[in-house]
Parts: C-alpha cells; sequence; structure tokens
C-alpha cells in the first residue's frame, strides 16, 4: 500500500515532534540517519475479518464504517496506541548513560528511535483521517509525560528504573505491545489494518533484545535469580493488565464492530465468547511468556534457582482480579498479610541499591560466551 | 543504482523459510561467535576491534588496506547509510570492508559469495561486475527485502535486520544446495530465469 501523501498539518506536526524531541532530551546525534516516517503494507486481509460486518471491504476512511460510533472507538484506539509509543522512551531515555555495553546503547537506541517512528505512524493515521479531531489526538501523543504519570495506560507511567527493568520491559512489556499490534493487523479499518506490518517486524527486535538481555544476565550470574523473579512479577502482572478486563462489554463492541480482534484471528480458533475477548488475548499472552520463562530456566546457570510465572492473578490493577489478594501461585491470601507479602515479591528499594553495586561488575555476559 | 525488486511471488520461497532460517543461524555456533564480536566491539573502533571484526570474516590479511583507525573512524562517521558501500578502500574486498561497515552499523549487511548468489537467484541483480563484487548492488537488494519481508518471517532476536535477512539468504542458498539442487535452479522451479 503506498503511503498516502504528506499533509500540512502533518508537517505541522512534525515540528511538534521536534519540540518533544527536545523535551525529551533525546541525544539528536544517536538518531543518526534513522528514517522516521509513516510505512503502510497490504494487510492479511482486503475484507473485515470478524464481526458484524465480516466479509465486507475494509474501510478505508473512518466515515465510510455503517455504525456513527466506529469513528470515537477507532480514535481512542489509535490514540492510545500511539500514546504508548511516544512513553516507552520517555519512560527509557535516561538509562542511555549507562548502557552495559555499545552494543546494548545502539539496540535501546534502535528501540527507541522505533517507538518513535511507531508513534509517527499513529499520529499519521490520526491526521490523515480524523480532521482536527485527529490532530488535536496526535498533539496529545506529544503532551502528555510519562515523568509526569500523565500516560494514558498506567503501565507507561512506571518507571524504568535501570537496564535490568529494560530488559523485563522489552521482554515482557513490548510482548503486550507485539499482542495488541498483531489484534489491529486484523482490523477492519484499513489504514489502521495496514500500519501493523511494519510496526510488528520492528517489534521483533525489541523483543529479541530482551529476551536476549534476561539470557545474557543469568548466563553471568552476577543478579541474584530471586531479585530477577521480583521484576518479572512486576512486569508480567503489568503487561496483564494492559489487556483490559478480561470480561469487557467494550471490548465486544469494538469486536462487533470489525476494529479489533483476536490476536490469532483467521487461524480457525472459533467459539470465543465475545465479551470475553481480552481474557483469550491475555491467555494466549501468558501461555507464550509461559514458554520463554521456561526458555530461561533451560539455559540458567546450573545451581541456580528457577524462574517461574506469575499467576494471571497476582497484583493486578485492572480486571476481575483487580485489587484482589493472590499469591504468585494464584492461590487467594488473607489481606491483612498482602502488603507484606507483595513488599517481599516485587522489587524493592533495597534491590534497586543493591543493582547499583552489581552493574559495576560484569553482571551481563555477552551472548555466547 | 537501486534495482526494482522482483515480484512478491519469486521472493515467496524465499520468506517461507526465512524464519527457520534465521533461527537456525541464531542459535548455531557461528551465531555465538558473530555476537561475541557485537558485543564486544566499541564505536569508535579501536585498532583491536578492527583487527578482531577481519579475524572474524577471515580476512585479517586486509588489515593494511584500511587507513589507520582514526582515519577509519572518521570516515565511519561522516557518512550516512547506505554511503559507503561503494566507498571501499582499493584493494580492500566486499566481505572486509563490509564486515567493517556491519560492526559499526549493524544496517548494513555482510556480504558473503552464497547471499550475493542467492539474491541473483531470486532475481535481484546483485552479481559479481567483471569478476568483482558489486556491494552497493548488494546493498540496494538487502533494502528491498527488508521492506518486503512479511512480519511473521522475522523471529525475535538480538540482530539486525540485515543480519537476519543475511543469514537467511546463506540459509536458503544452502538448503537449495543440501537438496541436490543449485538455489538458482531451485528458483527457477519457481518460474524465474
Amino acid at each position: 500500500m503506498a503511503t498516502p501523501a504528506a499533509t500540512e498539518p502533518f508537517d505541522q506536526w512534525v515540528d511538534h515532534f521536534d519540540g518533544w524531541v527536545g523535551r525529551v532530551d533525546y541525544p539528536r546525534h544517536l538518531l543518526g540517519d534513522f528514517r522516521l516516517e509513516p510505512k503502510y503494507a497490504d494487510p492479511p486481509a482486503a475484507t473485515v475479518e470478524f464481526g458484524k460486518y465480516k466479509g465486507a471491504p475494509k474501510w478505508r476512511r473512518p466515515e465510510e464504517h455503517p455504525d456513527p460510533a466506529a469513528h470515537e472507538i477507532l480514535l481512542k484506539l489509535i490514540t492510545i496506541q500511539g500514546d504508548t509509543e511516544f512513553a516507552s522512551v520517555e519512560q527509557q531515555r535516561h538509562l542511555l548513560e549507562t548502557a552495559p555495553t555499545a552494543y546494548d546503547l545502539k539496540s535501546a537506541v534502535r528501540v527507541n528511535v522505533e517507538e518513535m517512528r511507531h508513534g509517527w505512524q499513529m499520529s499519521h493515521v490520526l491526521i490523515s483521517a480524523f480532521g482536527e479531531e485527529g490532530q488535536k489526538e496526535a498533539d496529545g501523543l506529544l503532551q502528555r509525560n510519562a515523568q509526569e504519570g500523565e500516560r494514558i495506560l498506567q503501565a507507561f507511567n512506571d518507571p524504568v528504573r535501570n537496564w535490568l527493568d529494560f530488559f523485563c520491559y522489552t521482554a515482557f512489556l513490548d510482548r503486550d505491545g507485539k499482542f495488541q499490534l498483531g489484534c489491529l493487523l486484523h482490523s477492519g479499518y484499513y489504514p489502521l489494518s495496514a500500519s501493523m506490518g511494519p510496526m510488528l517486524k520492528e517489534e521483533a527486535f525489541h523483543l529479541g533484545t530482551g529476551v536476549t538481555g534476561i539470557m545474557r544476565i543469568l548466563a553471568a550470574g552476577k543478579v541474584p535469580v530471586d531479585m530477577l523473579q521480583r521484576r518479572v512479577n512486576w512486569w508480567v502482572s503489568t503487561s496483564l493488565d494492559c489487556f483490559g478486563g478480561e470480561q469487557s462489554r467494550k471490548a465486544k463492541a469494538v469486536y462487533d464492530l470489525g476494529l479489533k480482534g483476536r490476536y490469532d484471528e483467521g487461524e480457525g480458533h472459533e467459539g470465543v465468547e465475545v465479551a470475553h475477548v481480552n481474557e483469550y488475548n491475555q491467555g494466549l499472552y501468558h501461555e507464550e511468556v509461559t514458554q520463554i520463562v521456561d526458555r530461561f530456566n533451560a539455559h540458567r546457570p546450573s545451581g541456580t534457582p528457577p524462574l517461574f510465572m506469575p499467576s494471571q492473578k497476582f497484583r493486578r490493577r485492572v480486571g476481575i482480579h483487580k485489587d484482589g489478594c493472590f499469591a504468585i501461585d494464584g492461590k487467594p491470601m488473607k489481606d491483612t498479610a498482602y502488603e507484606e507479602y507483595l513488599e517481599a515479591n516485587l522489587p524493592t528499594k533495597e534491590d534497586d541499591e543493591r543493582l547499583e553495586e552489581i552493574f559495576k561488575e560484569e553482571w551481563i555476559a555477552p551472548r555466547g560466551a | 543504482m537501486r534495482h526494482a525488486a522482483p515480484e512478491g511471488p519469486r521472493l515467496a520461497p524465499f520468506f517461507a523459510g526465512l524464519r527457520g532460517d534465521i533461527l537456525a543461524a541464531w542459535q548455531s555456533p557461528l551465531g555465538f561467535a558473530y555476537d561475541r564480536v557485537i558485543y564486544s566491539v566499541s564505536y569508535p573502533y579501536t585498532e583491536g576491534d578492527v583487527t578482531r571484526v577481519l579475524a572474524w570474516c577471515g580476512r585479517a590479511g586486509e588489515r593494511a588496506r584500511l587507513p589507520a583507525v582514526g582515519e577509519l573512524n572518521r570516515t565511519l562517521e561522516a557518512h550516512s547509510y547506505p554511503e559507503l558501500a561503494s566507498r571501499a578502500p582499493p584493494g580492500v574486498s566486499a566481505h572486509a570492508w563490509s564486515a567493517v561497515l556491519h560492526f559499526c552499523d549493524p544496517s548494513y549487511p555482510i556480504y558473503t559469495e552464497r547471499a550475493a548468489e542467492a539474491l541473483s537467484a531470486l532475481g535481484f541483480d546483485a552479481a559479481a561486475r567483471g569478476g568483482e563484487p558489486d556491494y552497493g548492488a548488494f546493498v540496494a537488494a538487502v533494502d528491498e527485502l527488508k521492506v518486503e519481508a512479511p512480519a511473521a518471517s522475522i523471529p525475535e532476536t538480538n540482530w539486525y535486520l540485515a543480519r537476519n535477512l543475511g543469514v537467511g539468504l546463506e540459509g536458503w542458498w544452502q538448503a537449495g544446495d543440501a537438496h541436490g539442487r543449485p538455489v538458482a535452479r531451485a528458483a527457477a522451479a519457481y518460474g524465474r530465469n
């Protein structure tokens, strides 16, 4: 699919983006010759793949959708996706000064600049199809600030304290991103669906950076596994929240309108209760992350304890288990003991202080060492 | 000079096996050896980095044909991708030059005969000219593949797309060979000349 021609409002937005780069204080020389540009590719299907309008041609303009409610929902979906892209850079920017190797610095910059491009992509979709409303939302993507807690999803306001967090973030939270992009790949709204292929291709490097990073940390054997486990507990539970409530009328409406599908849409898995579409996608994510943790364990140095996956009920801030008292294995706990339990199983200030010392050693191995 | 990519269907057999070829290469001893280099070099290069990169690609003997490390770094820093593809110093092979470029900027693919032959078999004009490899055409062809590759064919690795496609091309070439049919003939089976 050819990229729609640049428009004056988008050019203006690019100027605003330049201001955002300054506000984030991103080192411009590190951006190098990376081409920030919108990219579109033919989506997997030319017709709507699910919902009430299955089989109809995908909608090229929001106003082509037969249901007027689709306009508002699309605007929100695209805005939320774009918001996460710029937020992640704001969360990670401060790590550039402390990269463990030159290639890790290069990798982090690559991750950041591709997230910026994804933000460009969503802004381009907003501005090229949603008029003044789209321009306002695209400007908002550059105005909200993760450091001030202003991003739409809480996960994108949480601090990314150090490089251990960076690798967990790219392995677990970016994987939620992959699942969201995978769901939008099947959207009936053509420009959104056509945006996802190039974004997913870039996301593979981000996820690979995270997973490889954690394997390198395990191989070096300097970061205690219990400390890593607490990070896994934090980032996996945070990522699960990003799927939204397990039982959701909103998600059902979005699905029925053909705007956001299941991650594995088109692979013949029928019989999913549409009101549980978030739960279904979350389950696929949990399954994938479980396999990754199993791979970590297969590669861990002998004599170290295994990592394990926290239950889908543990420390949830969204959905049917929100604010519930569940242990990492999913067993219910008495709420009187729960705060203390969380303190013992989530990253602590002491962990951060200890990590500062560990980071002065050879705490991460080159892959293949 | 850039060349138009072959039509999508002609690339389909290559993309069909790409994911598996990348993962196989990534998990192989050669993949780990590559990573030991990428995680050890610094930017700008030190003399030791240049030596290490050339040794990795089996071209240690070409060190004297490259400029001194200071001048080399100035050249690397002064140009944007892919300007340096066609600016190898006289006498420096495409293998050595591409490796020097790649370990500094992983957007540059590493030149190998097998990858070049695979590109030619896929219909790209990336063949050697007058007996000399054409690294500029090689880079242009890999750039086309970067655009055309389906997201599902790229697995999660810590490797840049240029590296993934490079090992994928080698894997595709070898698969053709392993099945007793040179890759050019395997490609012809899908309708190419």
